[in-house]
């Protein structure tokens, strides 16, 4: 009895170590702790294609151009998915720089009282990259210092260890797919609206149908470039006459945060389609990207907080 | 902008607010729930009309708007911003003629303002004897309502007259 007692456990052990190693790519051994099984998994160089996700989904909208072998499996990893180096990053002094620059800030910041500023106000705050702030007291220097040495010495067992070993997270057919997509400029990659994963389109019928349904409509004018850059010089202008002129009703905060602005590098609003799939016909929503763009989102922040 | 919104009475925070509202209302059997989605909205509204709700908003908000906040300049960047929305597609550049850039953030806010404003004054007080309830999120309306059946044919009506030149 003992022993198909023992026969029972040791099948329906396989067949759990088949189900997760199937759904998951990996299985944990019991006998140890989380941490080690942890450790265990990531030193192993389990084949990419174990540990990637089954539910690929993406919408190819491409009528008139083929698209390379292993898309899906590509951009079935949705537009969020890291890529990973093919071997580790030799960045850890520029980490550390940033690391201890902000505890530099935080020092300063207790030392004078300003951890609790009252016109600090996050949502029109622009970092003053002229300024650096001192250096903390040597204990807390030090103990920066050998962190970073600690760190860098666990670095070179770690580069040594993989020295001749590649590390990307995708696999070669995956890897080629990319390489093909980046190097076609008939097709265009784009998040879907809802967010129901990524979409392929022909760069021709996007283009045409984000001017069909949006741009040449009577919401939109088309403007030459001289038309733009004059439009665009004296919105800077008037934005900056008006700052200069109400300045009084304006807190200190809100100078300074319009002052940094005015000193950015400024790039337009850039226009792009998000297709609707979950619709038919498949229409596009259109979206205005203002990242990184400082003069036309500057007035924008501070009215829409 | 934000800190305004709240001034709007039909303005909800999210799902779970009117779902919270919705467990604790006392509907009677004969009331009908309604839904109305506006018709491109941030395109819709015109850059004159939206200024001008801004402004009625602030002179019936008069007392509740902090002292200090600077309504004149607030109007006046609003302005510049809304008839400045210049942006590129490609190597081509643009500008927006009416309405909002959806993706920049006071897009939801303006909209959510520019329309509450006709809301509070004209929908609101007009059918407030048959309204129940009445919530919207941005441009995604859900009410309900009692002897709204002779009252909904002029709702839709008003709504596409006046404020925007949206469609519910």
């Amino acid at each position: 009895l003992f022993a198909e007692q023992q026969l029972n456990l040791e099948q329906t052990l396989r067949a759990t170590k088949h189900r997760c190693f199937h759904q998951y790519g990996c299985f944990a051994d019991p006998k140890y702790s989380l941490q080690k099984n942890f450790n265990i998994q990531i030193s192993h160089n389990e084949p990419t294609s174990n540990t990637q996700p089954k539910n690929l989904g993406f919408h190819n909208l491409c009528s008139k151009n083929k698209l390379p072998l292993g898309t899906k499996q590509l951009l079935g990893l949705n537009l969020n998915f890291c890529l990973a180096p093919t071997s580790p990053r030799d960045n850890i002094s520029k980490t550390v720089l940033k690391m201890a620059r902000s505890i530099r800030i935080k020092y300063f910041l207790d030392q004078h009282d300003l951890g609790n500023d009252k016109e600090y106000n996050r949502q029109i705050y622009i970092n003053n990259t002229d300024w650096h702030p001192p250096p903390a007291p040597l204990n807390i220097e030090n103990h920066i210092t050998n962190f970073e040495k600690v760190l860098k010495l666990k670095q070179q067992e770690v580069m040594s260890k993989n020295k001749n070993r590649s590390l990307p997270n995708l696999t070669p057919l995956q890897l080629s797919a990319l390489r093909k997509l980046q190097s076609n400029s008939k097709i265009i990659i784009k998040p879907t609206d809802k967010n129901l994963g990524p979409a392929v389109l022909d760069t021709e019928t996007y283009v045409k149908q984000v001017l069909q349904e949006h741009l040449n409509t009577k919401h939109y004018q088309l403007l030459s470039d001289t038309e733009s850059r004059n439009r665009y010089e004296a919105f800077k202008s008037a934005l900056k006459d008006l700052i200069t002129t109400n300045i009084d009703c304006l807190s200190k905060a809100e100078v300074i945060y319009f002052q940094r602005s005015f000193k950015l590098r400024h790039r337009l609003l850039i226009f792009y389609g998000l297709p609707k799939v979950h619709k038919s016909p498949i229409s596009l929503r259109a979206v205005v990207s203002s990242v990184n763009v400082s003069a036309q989102s500057s007035p924008i922040g501070w009215i829409s907080r | 902008m934000k800190e305004l919104l709240p001034l709007i009475k039909s303005y909800t925070k999210n799902f779970f607010e009117v779902l919270g509202d919705l467990k604790t209302l006392d509907i009677p059997s004969n009331a009908l729930l309604f839904s109305a989605d506006a018709k491109s909205m941030y395109t819709n509204i015109d850059t004159t009309v939206g200024i001008q709700s801004f402004r009625d908003f602030f002179t019936s908000h008069k007392t509740l708007i902090p002292v200090n906040f600077p309504v004149n300049l607030f109007l006046r960047i609003l302005e510049l911003v809304m008839s400045n929305n210049i942006f590129s597609f490609g190597n081509t550049t643009w500008l927006q003629l009416s309405g909002t850039a959806m993706g920049t953030p006071a897009a939801c806010s303006y909209a959510t303002i520019t329309y509450g404003q006709y809301e509070n004054t004209m929908i609101l007080t007009e059918f407030d004897a048959q309204l129940l309830y009445y919530r919207r999120y941005i441009d995604d309306i859900f009410g309900i309502g009692s002897r709204l059946k002779q009252k909904k044919k002029q709702l839709g009506r008003n709504s596409r007259r006046e404020s925007t030149n949206g469609e519910l």
